[in-house]
């Protein structure tokens, strides 16, 4: 019986809420990577030819190149499917292939190399470092106004779970504030794009990271909080259960809250980004035993 | 001679009024005749056999009136109490009785009759409302179980844009 109501559950979860702009968030952001490797390919024969100019010898960067190019068209395939969690994990796929392609880059570097070698590629990448500029800066335009959309259908499907849950008598402060600095991110979106520095936008993504976390975990404390009450005064044969686990997933996720406090500034990417990945590591098992009680009250009803 | 049948005659005559007065004791040694006869009113000397039957009677639809659950004896007092009550009914009273008694058919239960209605049934209808009414407003646990979903997946990526790519040497 329980794993008929688990599939039921999967089969519930499977039909979650998806985002409209999720497509075209994919694709601007495919198109900007699109962007990176067209660069590295060209920049990298770019090379190859001022060291047979100059006499030199290079590396092979053909396998890394193909490493590169296998990542976007797997990412592709992942942005025509809206698969979200697919196109993340192949876009750290390309992030560490092109990671792997600098390190033999630098090795290379060192190894018997001319000035005029150095020159001729600082001379020749100019152009290609404009033309990178200026198909970023698309990539980005058509990111800015998909961002925006996303996070607008975010903040009103958040606003609905609000009302849903504030229908029935729960508390959903918690929830309402992280709508309110959502709608701050929003006002942020602008100005990070127009600034066209990475960065700016990189921090951007890793504040409405945290805003998500944060939403799903005070959704969690509302829905504990006013369903315990509820479930100690029914007939639930698991009620004991039931009870204990909410209260110990309650006071887990109130900590787990305080601990990834969000904030409109960032001074180190690189530190917030460490902590949005320990936040969601952690939440990933709260969110499991918080689902995991649906099965339990089911199981003690049946 | 004449003492003598004096004397008989006054033996028997005694003998013959203790031995009546002995015979007519034996029906009383049974305490139920004593009490059938006293409570329906019944002359035990007239004809003794009719009596113990009146008195079995009498215990047969006694008996079953002690043992019944006071619903019997309630009904009794509600037609006694509504009776009463329909004796001087007023209009608000009457309304009153008339909405109190409207969920009462949502609930499928009929009423025989308005004037039947006492005030502990009354009372036990309206715990019954009341219990509805509680019943409608508390989440039931499938409907506590839905809220228990949240999303498990993780955000598109919070790696930004910025993709390494190398630069120059």
């Amino acid at each position: 019986m329980k794993y008929i109501i688990a599939l039921l559950i999967l089969a519930s979860l499977s039909f979650a809420w998806t985002n409209d702009a999720t497509t075209d968030m994919l694709d601007a952001r495919y198109d900007y990577m699109v962007c990176n490797v067209d660069y590295a390919g060209n920049w990298l024969l770019m090379r190859g030819e001022c060291a047979s100019e100059h006499n030199v010898s290079v590396f092979d960067s053909s396998d890394y190149m193909d490493d590169l190019r296998s990542d976007l068209a797997d990412i592709r395939e992942a942005a025509d499917e809206d698969d979200s969690v697919d196109f993340g994990i192949n876009s750290l796929q390309l992030s560490k292939h092109s990671l792997d392609l600098l390190g033999a880059l630098v090795v290379d570097a060192l190894a018997n190399k001319s000035l005029g070698f150095f020159a001729c590629v600082r001379t020749n990448e100019i152009h290609f470092q404009e033309n990178l500029a200026d198909c970023r800066v698309a990539a980005m335009e058509n990111e800015r106004d998909a961002s925006k959309q996303y996070v607008n259908n975010e903040i009103d499907y958040a606003n609905t779970q609000i009302e849903e849950l504030d229908a029935i008598g729960a508390d959903t402060s918690g929830m309402e504030a992280v709508v309110t600095h959502a709608e701050g991110l929003v006002d942020d979106i602008d100005p990070a794009f127009d600034s066209q520095n990475p960065t700016e936008v990189r921090k951007l993504y890793l504040r409405h990271s945290r805003l998500l976390l944060l939403f799903r975990l005070e959704k969690m404390v509302s829905t504990i909080e006013y369903a315990k009450p509820i479930i100690e005064a029914g007939y639930n044969r698991n009620k004991e259960e039931i009870l204990e686990k909410s209260n110990v997933l309650e006071v887990d996720t109130l900590t787990l809250i305080e601990e990834c406090e969000y904030s409109s500034s960032i001074s180190s990417p690189v530190q917030y980004s460490s902590q949005n990945a320990e936040c969601w590591i952690d939440a990933a098992e709260l969110f499991h035993d918080f689902n995991s009680i649906k099965l339990l009250i089911l199981d003690g009803v049946l | 001679m004449n003492t003598k049948i004096l004397v008989l005659l006054l033996l028997a005559v005694t003998f013959i009024f203790f031995g009546c007065a002995a015979k007519s004791a034996e029906p009383q040694e049974d305490d139920h005749v004593l009490e059938a006869t006293d409570e329906n009113g019944t002359n035990i000397s007239s004809d003794s056999s009719a009596s113990t039957e009146d008195n079995n009677e009498s215990l047969s639809t006694e008996e079953p009136e002690e043992t019944i659950v006071s619903d019997e004896t309630n009904k009794t007092a509600a037609e006694d109490d509504s009776s009463v009550e329909a004796e001087e009914p007023s209009e608000e009273e009457t309304t009153s009785e008339e909405t109190e008694v409207a969920p009462e058919d949502e609930l499928g239960t009929e009423p025989t009759d308005e004037t039947e209605v006492s005030e502990e049934t009354e009372q036990v209808e309206d715990e019954t409302v009341s219990n509805e009414a509680n019943s409608t407003s508390t989440p039931s646990d499938d409907e506590i179980a839905d809220l228990f979903e949240i999303d498990t997946d993780s955000p598109v990526s919070d790696e930004g844009l910025d993709t390494e790519i190398p630069g120059s040497d």
